[in-house]
Parts: structure tokens; C-alpha cells; sequence
């Protein structure tokens, strides 16, 4: 098979994943995972009953690779009112926004045990996490983008400019006066195939 | 939530040998259903083809560690599949049908082992937080010849003499994944294979005489993934078929398909472990098959897994009681209604289920392994009676 896209850089971890953690009032929690902590996933959820996803906390790479241990996730079945009940004294002691639960909610927690009621402290890390997927996935199948060829620059009104358009995308000059330029085009937000969440 | 039944130990037996059957039959399609518990785990092994003729392999899930590995291992050491073969990808693709842990939990271990042998990768482009998510876009990302897609419905591709339709997700669910709105389970990758699928030439004295051009029979297997009733309701809706009202416009619908039904399958690998939203009565009587296999614990699982109702409601699509049900107790077997967990009657377990099916006859195999056991053919019992 021919190649499908270019082959990655090889980068080592650069230490422990550090998300950026908030509040429900939007302000930000500082805190230093420790390799101690555990990244917990709620990965299904049927009737009463949750499937909890975990695994040692992630490395980062230094070009923002999550990087998680070869042993992989365990999962741990929970009852899904003591989840939620926990969670929710969790989250309140952090200030963090008090919600539902949902399919893809990520947590770090310190002090795991399969008990909820009895973990130390747990951080909701759902956005960051969230993001994090998504560009894994973009990023392993897209190519990288060259250099600086592509750098652009998006003012407080959202308009790119100085984005250098390669020869083979430009059009031939045209014959006689030249007609007026076209404003720049506006930047568009991801889609489905971008690392917008 | 009910046991599956409990199958006489008498209609199996040990006298044949696995592999020795697999090899005198260069046309059959080998399908593995693994005993992974309440997970997937699946392997098609796809009829020989070519000069030499080779097998090549097509996996959907890995659901669980050290199950795909050691029975590629296996295949590779009966000579039923080259592993060693670098350029004719002996494992031709690799299905991720969604990102659940109980799905892709094996599938770094599967890349790693095997990664520089596949030649294609799909999963439904659903985003998922899981390490194993991330471990496996690593594997992807680390393998710049490795073909990536995302398919959706009506999307079909051939390998070897198998066509390969991808019932679901519906390209209307996979454009609305960016938010929290489709279940992550509808997500899933449901695929029909249809075999053998031979390109033929038309005798054009024949056909100047009037003669109606003939299609060979094929068989084909339904793949359900974990797809529910958001899922389903647009793959019926994407696969129509009307024939049998007899209207002008479900015949025109129906002669445009060949007059058959898009969705059949001989046999069905039912949707998510026999949970209750995984099948509904309508998808069950389209596909219409002759057997039908569910991938679950028997009565320990977190989720009931296999869901009553869903057991009523298949039993009631293949042998209809216009809804009276009273099935009697040890009728599953009887209507090829297999589970993973199957036990027999001596309460031996009876694992990982191998067919091996042709045109013309499909049998049974039965390897005895726990989800956690490896599975090995010198333990593979048949059943007695091939399936068609």
C-alpha cells in the first residue's frame, strides 16, 4: 500500500499531563497530578448501573501525545445513585460544576479504591479530556502541517490574514485590469475532521 | 435477564479435527465469535484466493487482551494464515465498530503485535476518552501506510471474493457526533458480509436468446455491533425493502435490489450482548436468519446481559407465535439461538463459537475456553448437525 499520510516525529514524555482544571465559576484550579492519581473514565452506562474505565495517570509528549501505561484500563462496576451521589459531594467540595452524569465524563481522582465514597479527592477533567480525544484522533490520521507555511493570524475580529496561498492553489492572472481583491475569508470553526469539540 | 439454555452434551462431539476441516474446505468463510464475556471480540477468516492460495483475515473488535493475538498465533501455526507474508496483508482489515472499553480494550495489544501485518483500519470516527482510545490513534499515527477510514452506511468494499456493507452508523448520525447527541453506542460500525461475491461474464448468445442472466447464490452474515434502536431505525430506513406489500413502487424498490432483501443474513451476530435496545423485531425478521449468536456472560454480568425481552423477541422473530411466546425450556439450540457462554448439560463450558460456512453447508465448532482462556483448536468440539 502506498504511504498515507507522513510519519510522526518520535517524541518521548515530558512528564505528567497537566490539564487545565476549572471551576463551576470558570476560574482555575491549580493542582499537580502525581503518578499516584488515576485517570477514571465513565465509559457505559446501562440502567442503574455505570462501567468506570481506569488507569495510571497519563505522561504527556512534547507535542501533547497523551501517553498512558501499556497495562491499560480496568473496568470497575459501580451502582449508579452512589456514583452520583459521590460525584456530587466531590465536586462541591472543589467547586466544580454539579451535574449529570455522562458517557465520557473523565475524572483524576487521588486515592482510588472501587469504593467512590472513599476516594480522597477527585477533579472533573471532562473538557480538557475531551479535547485531548479529539486531536488524538485528527492527529493520527491528518497530515502535520509544514512548518510556518500556514501561519495565521486571527485578529480580534476573527479575519486571517498574511496566510500565504501556495502557487498551485493561485489562480492565472487574468487578462487586462485586474478585477478588485476579494476580502480575506473568515476563519471557520473545526468540523467533524478538526479538533473542534 | 434469563440464562442461555443449557445444550445437551450429546450434540457435540470431539471426533473431528478443527484445522483438518478448515483445510479441506478452501471455499468456506471461517467466522470466530470469542468468549470474551460481556464483549466483542470476532475474526473472519476469508476463503482462500489467488496463487498460491492464501486466507486473509478480517477482525471486528478486540474486546479483550490475549484473545485475537494467540488465535491469529493459532491460524498462523496450522498454515490456515500467513503472518509472515509482508506484502499481501494477511490481516486485510481491522473493524473498531465504536470506542467502548468492552470493544477496543485488545486493540493496542492486537497493533502492536500484529500491526505492521494490517492493512486497513475503521472505526466510527466517535471520539472517545479512553486510554485505549489514545493508545490506539498512537498505533495508527505510528503506521503512515496503514489505510484510516470512517465509514457510514451504504459504504461497501471487496477483499478477496467477500463484499462488505456498512449498515451503520448512518452518515446522518456520524455528522452529529460532535456534540453529546448520538449514544456512543449508536455509533457503532454494523456490517453485512456477503460471500462469495465472484465477478462473472455474461454468454452473450444466451442473452440474445432470451435467456435470463443468473446470479450465484451467496451467504451472508449480519455484524451488529452494539448499534441500538437510533441506529437501527436509520439502517431500515437506508435499507429498504418492500417487496412484499406488492405495490408498483416496492417492486421497482425491490427489482433495483435483485429482489433480495439487503438485510438478510444467514447469520446474525446479534446487537450489544442481547440488551434490550440492541435488537427490535422488525431488524430480527429482515434478516431472517438461520442462526443467530449472542457474545455475553451467562447470568453474572454488570448488565443483565442477555435482557429477557430481547431473548423473547428474537425467538419470536424466527419462529413467530404471533406473540404467545411459551417456548419450551431447551428450544434455543433447536431454533440456532448460540451464546458465548453456552454451558452443557454436564455444565461444561462451550466458549468461542467457530462456523465454517460454504454455499452449501456450515458447520459448528464449540472451543471450551473462558473469556480469559486462549482458545485452543485440540479442545474444539462439533456440533453434530451442520447448520444448513
Amino acid at each position: 500500500m502506498y504511504q498515507q499520510r507522513e510519519a510522526p516525529r518520535t517524541t518521548d514524555p515530558v512528564g505528567l499531563w497537566e490539564p487545565e482544571i476549572k471551576r463551576a465559576d470558570d476560574t482555575v484550579i491549580e493542582f499537580v497530578p502525581s503518578d499516584a492519581d488515576e485517570y477514571v473514565v465513565l465509559d457505559e452506562i446501562i440502567g442503574d448501573q455505570v462501567r468506570l474505565a481506569f488507569t495510571a495517570w497519563p505522561s504527556v509528549d512534547e507535542e501533547g501525545r497523551l501517553r498512558f501505561a501499556e497495562s491499560g484500563s480496568e473496568p470497575l462496576p459501580v451502582d449508579r445513585e452512589e456514583l452520583r451521589g459521590s460525584l456530587d459531594r466531590l465536586r462541591e467540595i472543589e467547586r466544580q460544576l454539579v451535574r449529570p452524569l455522562r458517557i465520557g465524563d473523565v475524572f483524576l481522582v487521588r486515592g482510588m479504591t472501587p469504593d467512590p465514597e472513599e476516594w480522597e479527592r477527585l477533579l472533573d477533567i471532562t473538557g480538557a479530556a475531551r479535547r485531548a480525544a479529539s486531536r488524538a484522533g485528527v492527529r493520527a490520521v491528518a497530515q502535520p502541517v509544514e512548518g510556518t507555511a500556514i501561519t495565521v493570524r486571527i485578529e480580534d475580529a476573527g479575519i486571517a490574514e498574511d496566510v500565504p496561498v501556495p502557487s498551485w492553489r493561485r489562480p492565472p492572472e487574468p487578462p487586462g485590469a485586474a478585477p478588485p481583491p476579494r476580502p480575506p475569508a473568515e476563519p471557520t470553526p473545526g468540523s467533524v475532521s478538526s479538533a473542534a469539540v | 435477564m434469563t440464562r442461555p439454555q443449557a445444550i445437551p452434551a450429546t450434540k457435540l462431539d470431539q471426533v473431528d479435527s478443527f484445522a483438518d476441516h478448515v483445510r479441506s474446505r478452501p471455499d468456506a468463510l471461517v467466522y470466530f465469535l470469542c468468549n470474551v464475556g460481556d464483549a466483542d471480540a470476532q475474526v473472519l477468516l476469508l476463503p482462500e484466493l489467488g496463487t498460491p492460495a492464501k486466507r486473509q483475515a478480517v477482525v471486528v473488535d478486540a474486546g479483550r487482551s490475549n484473545k485475537i493475538p494467540p488465535l491469529l498465533q493459532s491460524l498462523h501455526d496450522q498454515q490456515l494464515l500467513d503472518l509472515d507474508d509482508a506484502t499481501d496483508d494477511p490481516i486485510a482489515l481491522v473493524v473498531a465498530t465504536h470506542p467502548h472499553l468492552d470493544h477496543v480494550r485488545g486493540m493496542p495489544e492486537l497493533f502492536a503485535k500484529h500491526g505492521d501485518r494490517i492493512a486497513e483500519y475503521w472505526d466510527p470516527g466517535y471520539y472517545h476518552v479512553l486510554a485505549e482510545y489514545h493508545r490506539t490513534m498512537l498505533e495508527v499515527e505510528s503506521r503512515p501506510d496503514l489505510v484510516y477510514a470512517q465509514p457510514t452506511s451504504g459504504f461497501r468494499r471487496w477483499i478477496s471474493d467477500v463484499a462488505i456493507t456498512v449498515l451503520s452508523p448512518s452518515v446522518q448520525l456520524r455528522n452529529r457526533y460532535d456534540s453529546y447527541g448520538i449514544e456512543i453506542n449508536d455509533s457503532s460500525i454494523s456490517l453485512r458480509i456477503e460471500f462469495p461475491v465472484h465477478r462473472y461474464l455474461e454468454d452473450r448468445q444466451k442473452i440474445e436468446e432470451g435467456e435470463a442472466l443468473s446470479i450465484p447464490p451467496t451467504r451472508a452474515l449480519v455484524l451488529g455491533a452494539d448499534a441500538q434502536t437510533t441506529s437501527w431505525a436509520y439502517v431500515l430506513g437506508d435499507f429498504p425493502f418492500l417487496f412484499k406489500s406488492d405495490t408498483p413502487a416496492a417492486k421497482a424498490i425491490a427489482a433495483a435490489q435483485g429482489n433480495v432483501d439487503l438485510l438478510r443474513g444467514d447469520v446474525m451476530k446479534v446487537s450489544h450482548h442481547g440488551s434490550k435496545h440492541g435488537v427490535n423485531l422488525e431488524l430480527v425478521e429482515r434478516v431472517n436468519p438461520k442462526v443467530t449468536l449472542v457474545s455475553s456472560v451467562a447470568d453474572q454480568g454488570q448488565f443483565n446481559f442477555p435482557h429477557a425481552v430481547a431473548q423473547d423477541l428474537i425467538r419470536e422473530a424466527i419462529f413467530p407465535t404471533e406473540g404467545l411466546g411459551g417456548y419450551p425450556d431447551d428450544f434455543d439450540p433447536d431454533m440456532n439461538l448460540f451464546y458465548t457462554a453456552d454451558e452443557d448439560t454436564s455444565g461444561a463450558t462451550l466458549g468461542t463459537i467457530g462456523l465454517v460456512m460454504s454455499l452449501g453447508a456450515c458447520s459448528m465448532w464449540r472451543f471450551g475456553d473462558e473469556p480469559g482462556d486462549v482458545i485452543t483448536f485440540g479442545d474444539a468440539r462439533r456440533w453434530k448437525v451442520d447448520l444448513w
